[in-house]
Parts: C-alpha cells; sequence; structure tokens
C-alpha cells in the first residue's frame, strides 16, 4: 500500500519502532503483531536514530514487508553519500517498499559513536529532489535507470511548534518543491500553535498531507528533559502540571495516555492522520487508540 | 598561490540586475592569483550608470580594515543599492558582517595551497574552506559550509535552541542568521528555487 491512495480518504495512522542494537530481530515481529493492529496504517522504522547505531531501517523495513506490515522506511544524509543513498533506495524498491521519510538526520556527536564522519553529503531537501529524479526515471546525476522507474510516496519532516515557524515554513516549501508528498511532525503538545500552523501550511500549500507526530509522556522528568533538549518540542506547564498531580497515575502511564489522546481529539479535525512515536511504550498504543476513539 | 575564479559573467549580470553597485577588488595577498583582466572585461561590459564607484584595496577580510574602508568610500557606498567583492571567501564574509546594503561575491575561492597569510589578518570568526563554488550569494554571505556542522545548503535543520546550534550551544545557528539576513533584505527568490548540492 502506497499511502498517497489512503490520504483524504481515512484518518491514516502510523506508528514509529526503532530497530535494536542487534541483529536478532525476528522476535520483535511478534511484538509488533501483537500491538500494531489493523488500525495501524504503515509502521515508520528509524535510520539509526539519535546517531546511535542500530539494525538498519532498510533491513528491518524489508523484515516488516515480509511480514505483512507497510513500512515507512526512514533514510538520513548523515551515514551515506548520494551513491549509497540512490543505490539504498532501489534495493528498497525491489523489496516492495513506498513509503519513505527523508530526513537529514542528526549529527554523530549526539549519538554513540562520536567521532564518525559526519557525511551530510546531501540535506533532506536534495535527497526528496533525488528520490523524485529516481521516480521519473533518472539518478541524480542525469544517468537514465534502466526498466521502469520506482514508485515512492514521499514523506518529509517538519517541526510546528519551533520557536522559528518563519525557516520551518520556508524549508518546507523547498521540499514540497522538491517533491515531498507528505508530512510528519515534531510531537505535537499544544493543539491551539499546531492548529495555527495547519492555517499556514493550508494558506500557503493547500492539501498537503499532514501527520502530527504524538507521544504517551512518562514522567515529570521526561516531560522537562525533553522541553530542554530536544529541538522543536514545547511541553507547556499545564500538561506538567497534570503529570505532576498523582504520581502513580503519571508512572503507569495512564495520564500520558489520556494527555495525548486529548491531543489526538483536538487535532483530529485539522490533519490526515497521526504518527505515534511510543518510545518504548509500544504496548500502549492499543490503549492511546481505544481512548482517541479511533 | 591563493587561487580565486571570477564567477560566470551571467551570474554576476544577475545579481546586479541594474542595481548600483559599489565595487571592491581586494588584492592585499602577496601571492593571489586573481584574474584582474577578467573583472576589468567585466565591469568595461556594465553601464557606466550601474557601477557608482570601484576601489582596489587591501586585506578586506580584516575586520579593521574594512570598517576603515566603509567609513572612507562612504559617499559613494552611500549612492549604491549593493556591494559586488572579488576576494575570497573571508573577506566577502567579514565585509558583509559590517555592511547595511545587500553583498555579494564575485568570486570562486578555489585553493591555497602552501599559503597561511590568510590566518594572521583574517577575521577569524569567518573561514573559507575553498569550496571552489561559492554559496555565499544565495545564503546572505554567511558561509553555511564553515558554520553549519552538517554543512546544510538547503534550510536549517531545526535544531537551534534560543538561536543557538544543537551541536554547540556556544554557536549561533548559522541558519538563522542566515534567514533573518535574507529577510531583511527580503532575497528569498534565488535559494528558494534552487536545490543546492555540493560539488566535491
Amino acid at each position: 500500500m502506497i499511502l498517497k491512495d489512503i490520504f483524504f480518504k481515512k484518518f491514516v495512522i502510523t506508528a514509529e519502532i526503532g530497530p535494536p542494537k542487534s541483529w536478532q530481530v525476528e522476535s520483535l515481529i511478534q511484538q509488533y503483531k501483537k500491538y500494531l493492529t489493523e488500525k495501524i496504517d504503515a509502521i515508520n522504522v528509524t535510520d539509526n536514530q539519535a546517531s546511535v547505531m542500530k539494525f538498519g531501517s532498510l533491513g528491518m523495513s524489508i523484515l516488516l514487508k515480509q511480514n505483512g506490515f507497510e513500512p515507512i522506511y526512514q533514510i538520513t544524509c548523515r551515514d551515506r553519500n548520494r551513491i549509497a543513498l540512490q543505490s539504498d533506495i532501489l534495493n528498497a524498491a525491489f523489496f516492495g517498499i513506498q513509503n519513505l521519510l527523508l530526513l537529514t538526520g542528526d549529527h554523530p556527536i549526539v549519538g554513540d559513536h562520536k567521532n564518525a564522519k559526519p557525511v551530510f553529503d546531501l540535506d533532506s531537501v536534495s535527497l526528496i529532489y533525488t528520490v523524485k529524479n529516481l521516480m521519473q526515471g533518472y539518478d541524480l546525476a542525469g544517468n537514465k535507470l534502466s526498466g521502469e522507474p520506482p514508485k515512492f510516496c514521499i514523506g518529509a519532516a517538519v517541526a510546528p511548534e519551533t520557536e522559528y515557524l518563519d525557516s520551518q515554513i520556508f524549508k518546507m516549501e523547498k521540499k514540497i518543491n522538491a517533491g515531498a508528498e507528505f508530512f510528519q511532525t515534531q510531537l505535537v503538545f499544544n493543539p491551539e500553535k499546531f492548529i495555527k500552523f495547519i492555517n499556514i501550511v493550508r494558506k500557503n500549500f493547500g492539501k498537503i498531507p499532514i501527520m502530527a507526530g504524538i507521544t504517551i509522556l512518562k514522567s515529570v522528568n521526561m516531560a522537562k528533559f525533553m522541553n530542554e533538549n530536544i529541538p522543536g518540542i514545547n511541553i507547556p506547564e499545564s500538561i506538567i502540571k497534570q503529570l505532576e498531580l498523582d504520581k502513580e497515575k503519571t508512572k503507569s502511564g495512564q495520564k500520558g495516555l489520556e494527555i495525548a489522546a486529548n491531543i489526538i481529539k483536538d487535532i483530529k479535525p485539522y490533519c490526515e492522520g497521526i504518527h505515534i512515536m511510543p518510545l518504548g511504550w509500544i504496548n500502549k498504543i492499543p490503549q492511546l487508540l481505544s481512548l482517541a476513539e479511533l | 598561490m591563493f587561487v580565486l575564479k571570477v564567477k560566470k559573467q551571467e551570474e554576476i549580470f544577475e545579481l546586479i540586475n541594474n542595481k548600483k553597485t559599489f565595487v571592491f577588488i581586494c588584492e592585499g595577498c602577496n601571492e593571489i592569483f586573481l584574474y584582474r583582466e577578467e573583472i576589468t572585461k567585466f565591469l568595461d561590459s556594465l553601464s557606466k550608470e550601474n557601477i557608482i564607484d570601484t576601489k582596489i584595496v587591501d586585506y578586506i577580510c580584516n575586520p579593521e580594515y574594512i570598517k576603515n574602508y566603509f567609513e572612507i568610500f562612504k559617499k559613494t557606498i552611500d549612492l549604491s543599492d549593493i556591494i559586488l567583492i572579488f576576494s575570497c571567501g573571508v573577506g566577502v564574509q567579514t565585509a558583509n558582517k559590517i555592511s547595511n546594503l545587500p553583498v555579494y561575491t564575485g568570486c570562486d575561492t578555489l585553493h591555497i595551497p602552501g599559503y597561511k597569510g590568510v590566518e594572521t589578518v583574517a577575521d577569524e570568526n569567518y573561514d573559507c574552506i575553498l569550496c571552489g563554488n561559492c554559496y555565499l550569494n544565495y545564503t546572505a554571505n554567511i558561509c553555511p559550509l564553515t558554520s553549519c556542522p552538517k554543512e546544510l545548503l538547503n534550510g536549517p535543520c531545526g535544531g537551534a535552541k534560543n538561536g543557538k546550534c544543537e551541536i554547540d550551544n556556544k554557536k549561533d545557528c548559522s541558519w538563522e542568521k542566515i534567514f533573518e539576513k535574507l529577510k531583511k533584505y527580503n532575497n528569498f527568490e534565488k535559494i528558494k528555487n534552487e536545490i543546492l548540492t555540493r560539488k566535491f
């Protein structure tokens, strides 16, 4: 299934998984089958997220596809030059992967191999443009591909609650011009800010599908840590107070689930779907969906 | 030997676009290899009304020197719409910091084999990695290759926090600075319409 076929026909729900630091990944499939039920349209596979070396996103996407899931293959520009990126994308096409999320990627210095060479030969915009070229039958150097061009749905990222909305919208426009077909957002915690962002998007770019990023907050400390360390995240004091109110309810996940479900209900009429980043709490996804009445 | 190449004439024409232009040609470095003939030929091809003034100077990469030049030539600079500079990438970035007018570069900086002179006089805040394909005209004269850890050419990564870089919170996010400067001159067209890739 290619995501562009279902946008505007249904409210799209995707969930993110991070492969482990191991080659023995098959056992995870049982877990995904249990918690990522038929309500989940596609599963996003992170590409050595936060620059921490893990099982690769291409291998995991292939494994998911072979097990009946629909993967969204994430690709960053941190580790590979334009030759390796294009080659991997052709591999993905062969294995039936149709949905991509194209990102610049974190700098190696934030991860667990701090001395690694930061490649960044391309960036998110030029990678999107590269995939668009492949879809038209040409590589980035203008050479013709033999046979049929691959078919993909190109996803990109945007941060709607950043303090730098102007430059985000500027980059969003570049991504759309380069070929982005849908956007997945950084985590949403302020429905009002998100709706304001959506209004700007509609005014400037019309009906481009937007998937809102959602997570389940686990603790007050997690919320504070995210506010201080993760760019584009802005958890309001009112949410932190809710988490402080009943420590037991927060610890069990009940409070985080309620907060996330309320955010989903508030923003649902304004976007084309949600993207759940469970950050280890994959087992709580079915509960979240039922609380949010999805 | 410090080697510069003059950009294609049509590229510079497009930048000038009939605006009143003040030209700096920097010949500070003893070992500089700058195609003076090409610059002269190019400037001669422009209409006299376009070029308000042309000055050949030394070391515009030095913050004190360039400050003085802007004071000495204030009269003709004030009559101009833009500053066009034929110098290395460091010179353009240093001039850009103090200029109230949009600054453009007419050169690509190629290489400095065996040359270290620039380190002694130049503003240490700016660097030029001699990429040979100068992007300063796109990025409001702030070089993303030397000031952004990801060397991004098409916009910010979105990682800035309080204006600081996500990799080093003592450093300003160069793309937010680029964005501010582009906003100031409402000069987004060039970078919006082109998808830039590095030519290694």
